[in-house]
């Protein structure tokens, strides 16, 4: 059955990047806060399989927008933080630039305020 | 020989600990069999199963139940892997970049062999001019005279 409340996966696929730049542009993360922030902030509507989350940072990371390296947190756990290179922030902006114009593109055709680029 | 009932509890919280241990184990097994995860991918994500366990453990779940939806949280491993799989580069492309360094290999060779060539024969001929104007200089006077009225 289709659920309304739940993005399709072309949706979740799609705004993984700005997703993931954003959340990084707000300081470094590893990979279990990343989709515990998604899911908080999302109301829970976006919802991943966490394990799908890897192949996207490292295709980020691969790309040269996002960087990496094993610290060791609190727990004495290692763990592998992410965070924003100088071309992942210029990426990030022009994500941002293009969902927005999306976005007020269909907020004009259900006569929603639009956002200011 | 009867077992008092602390003795028994006892049996059964190893046992639950144990099969923790024992499940996380048979996971990673799992996850070691997916070729196209890397060592330090396998890592992050049996450290992301076990930050998932101990969070679902701080909220009230038991061991099992903890494991079972960390496990299930992390999605399949197959999957992943094949994701992983597409991440990597494409053997058309990997295959593309070895015929054009090849190509460029043959070139540059050639290129090499023609410029050593080419100064082979500048040299020897500079040579066979120097041979000439030193046999020119060693001649005697009445051969020179007589060569430049041929």
């Amino acid at each position: 059955m289709y659920r309304t409340a739940m993005l399709t996966k072309d949706l979740v696929a799609a705004s993984s990047k700005p997703l993931l730049l954003s959340i990084l542009a707000g300081g470094e993360s590893y990979g279990y806060e990343i989709i515990q922030k998604v899911r908080e902030l999302s109301g829970g509507h976006i919802e991943w399989s966490d394990g799908m989350l890897y192949p996207v940072l490292h295709r980020l990371e691969r790309e040269g927008l996002i960087d990496s390296e094993w610290k060791e947190a609190d727990t004495g756990r290692e763990r592998k933080y992410y965070f924003l290179t100088s071309k992942g922030g210029k990426t990030l902006e022009a994500e941002r630039q293009q969902w927005l114009k999306v976005h007020n593109t269909l907020c004009k055709l259900w006569k929603l305020k639009p956002v200011s680029l | 020989m009867v077992k008092s009932p602390q003795h028994t509890l006892q049996i059964m919280e190893t046992q639950t600990r144990f099969a923790l241990n024992a499940a996380i184990e048979d996971w990673r097994q799992e996850l070691a069999a997916q070729i196209d995860l890397s060592p330090e991918v396998r890592r992050e994500l049996e450290t992301h199963l076990r930050d998932t366990i101990a969070e679902l453990q701080r909220h009230g779940l038991n061991d099992e139940e903890s494991f079972w939806l960390a496990r299930r949280r992390i999605g399949q491993l197959t999957s992943i892997g094949r994701e992983f799989g597409h991440v990597r580069p494409n053997p058309a492309k990997v295959w593309r970049a070895r015929v054009f360094w090849m190509v460029v290999g043959v070139f540059v060779i050639n290129l090499l062999r023609f410029v050593s060539i080419t100064a082979h024969l500048v040299l020897m001929s500079l040579l066979w001019c120097l041979v000439g104007v030193v046999i020119w200089w060693f001649l005697p006077e009445s051969l020179r005279t007589r060569l430049k009225h041929v």
